[in-house]
């Protein structure tokens, strides 16, 4: 035996799903919170309804609270691949992760409940929500198995 | 943050929403399509609920369309969520077009041979799933799954959350090609019937979480575990043949540790010190059992599982196994003798599907120096000719399986009649 470890193909989909899995979630809260954010959205009474039918999605997905182990697994896994992939896929500190969870719930709470949101943390929570959906990408094009080509993804990002 | 859209960015975000809307025609093909396969029933049941996941997300698209991406107002954070949105899409599509579509290439006899399995399990054990060409073979949970790779889509998720679940097969040519190495789906059927009905591992190892890295030491732990049961099942079903075709497909293969499968060496280990004294004919299976072991390196993987955890899990496997009134195949039984004459002669046997498939895999070396010695047919096609026989005796038991159902059906049904006009 080599020693190298063997991924077998349902193993790498089951991974992949899961990456999706999380950005899906957070693009669930961002676009929750533009739609709260925007004006045209809050003229109509259905869109306010699906934005809170987004809300308690996230928010039972987040109470669960296991999110971090797997992003921290994953993250490293493919910012590690090679000094390209360290160079567009920042690192996950989840001590971060565990103490902004808190901040987004409260956020997204405050919207249901129609209180006015704190502007500081919406805009840190928005810039840490936007650096990990940006990350899982990448992850997901690697796992995916597509040619990686930095120089357009970082135009494909900007 | 951007400001307010100007009228570029309007047109630009009316192109995006255009190009989102588009995925409904495609959508829509795909449910078409997924609908005209013709299947067994308890494939067909897949094949609606994938049709339905599609439509569904017709819905969502068009909710999102319209009601949503419409009212986000900055350029940047509208592409944003539209590039998560369509990826998703694409995932989903990619997984229809080269998974499930794919199910229209497998061979019937092997979808008769898995309904012939589920046919001996107990009602509500019977699983319903869907077989397609991979590059190895497994089993994918496809509710879950979907549930996964759909996030955005609520509407879609909302629907599809709360269905029984469906699983995908997923084997390479070289296995579906061959119905001698068919008993190897009875492994994976192990895995289906452990998470659908059996549930030894999840009471065995209680603080196991679904979300554990795979680089943990109680995932590596529950997923060798899970193997072993696995091969143990197979064994059970299929006695001799599975623990002959395991070794034959991958042994030699084996270049590298996995995290989710425990050694060949390993697992070939337990089942001898495990497996066969759970089975009938012990001394029998032992015997014919070392010409394929021979000389076989039986290293363990990255962990090795405790003899008194495989003792555990095997016994209380077994003891569910027996409860529910599945019978262990038996390589000590007469008919099996029975079958081993004919298939060594060439010619068919159809009355037990376990049977067959046990004695095509012992005799095959007989059968095709029989048929090249009686010059049965043109030499270059013995094995494709063997392979033949072998599916349709295959399909004549799954022809006997389903005369008996109907039998058996008319019968109740004249019970039922007659006792009605008893009482009336």
């Amino acid at each position: 035996m080599s020693g190298i470890v063997e991924e077998v193909v349902i193993e790498k989909m089951e991974e992949y799903a899961e990456t999706v899995s999380l950005r899906g979630l957070i693009s669930n809260i961002l676009m929750a919170i533009d739609l709260y954010n925007s004006k045209r959205a809050k003229e109509g009474g259905e869109t306010v309804k699906i934005i809170n039918e987004y809300i308690e999605d996230s928010l039972a997905e987040l109470s669960e609270g296991h999110d971090a182990e797997f992003l921290e697994f994953i993250i490293r896994k493919y910012r590690n691949q090679n000094p390209e992939t360290q160079k567009i896929v920042s690192d996950f500190d989840r001590s971060d992760y565990e103490s902004m969870v808190p901040e987004i719930i409260s956020i997204l709470n405050d919207i249901v409940r129609g209180s006015r949101l704190d502007e500081q943390a919406l805009i840190d929570a928005r810039k840490f929500l936007e650096l990990l959906e940006k990350n899982l990408t990448v992850v997901g094009l690697l796992q995916a198995g597509g040619e990686f080509d930095g120089g357009s993804f970082l135009t494909w990002h900007q | 943050m951007e400001g307010p859209s100007s009228h570029g960015t309007n047109k630009a975000s009316q192109l995006l929403i255009s190009r989102l809307i588009r995925y409904n025609e495609i959508l829509e093909g795909l449910a078409q399509e997924v609908e005209s396969i013709k299947l067994p029933s308890a494939s067909a049941n897949v094949l609606k609920y994938v049709a339905m996941t599609a439509r569904l997300l017709i819905k969502d698209v068009s909710r999102i369309a319209d009601l949503m991406l419409p009212n986000i107002e900055s350029q940047k954070e509208l592409l944003d969520r539209f590039k998560t949105i369509s990826s998703s899409i694409g995932i989903f599509i990619y997984f229809v077009e080269n998974y499930i579509l794919q199910s229209r290439g497998i061979p019937r006899s092997f979808y008769q041979l898995t309904e012939l399995i589920r046919s001996e399990l107990p009602e509500e054990w019977k699983f319903n799933y869907l077989a397609c060409k991979g590059t190895s073979l497994g089993v994918l949970p496809i509710n879950k799954y979907l549930m996964k790779i759909l996030k955005s889509f609520l509407i879609t998720r909302k629907e599809i959350a709360n269905y029984p679940p469906l699983w995908l097969f997923i084997a390479p040519s070289s296995i579906l090609r061959s119905p001698l190495e068919w008993s190897l789906v009875a492994h994976e059927i192990g895995h289906i019937i452990e998470k659908n009905n059996l549930r030894v591992l999840s009471r065995q190892y209680p603080d196991y979480k679904d979300t554990d890295t795979p680089l943990s030491t109680a995932k590596i732990r529950y997923e060798y575990a899970g193997e072993l049961q696995a091969d143990f099942i197979g064994a059970y079903f299929f006695g001799l043949s599975f623990i002959r075709q395991a070794i034959e497909e991958y042994y030699e293969d084996e270049q590298s540790l996995s995290l989710s499968h425990p050694s060949w060496g390993e697992r070939v280990n337990v089942l001898v010190q495990h497996g066969l004294p759970n089975l009938p004919a012990t001394d029998k299976c032992r015997d014919l059992l070392e010409n394929y072991i021979g000389d076989l390196r039986l290293d363990p993987g990255l962990i090795r599982i405790s003899e008194s955890e495989v003792h555990t899990l095997i016994s209380k496997t077994k003891e569910i196994l027996n409860d529910s009134r599945i019978p262990p195949f038996d390589c000590g039984c007469k008919e099996f003798n029975d079958a081993c004459e004919k298939l060594r002669q060439f010619l068919p046997y159809a009355k037990d599907y376990r049977v067959l498939l046990n004695g095509a895999i012992l005799e095959q070396d007989n059968a095709i120096s029989y048929y090249v010695t009686n010059k049965l047919g043109d030499e270059d096609k013995r094995f494709k000719e063997y392979d033949y026989l072998i599916q349709d005796c295959l399909r004549l038991c799954y022809i006997k399986m389903n005369q008996r159902i109907l039998f058996e059906t008319r019968e109740a049904e004249e019970e039922m009649i007659a006792s009605q006009e008893q009482g009336a």
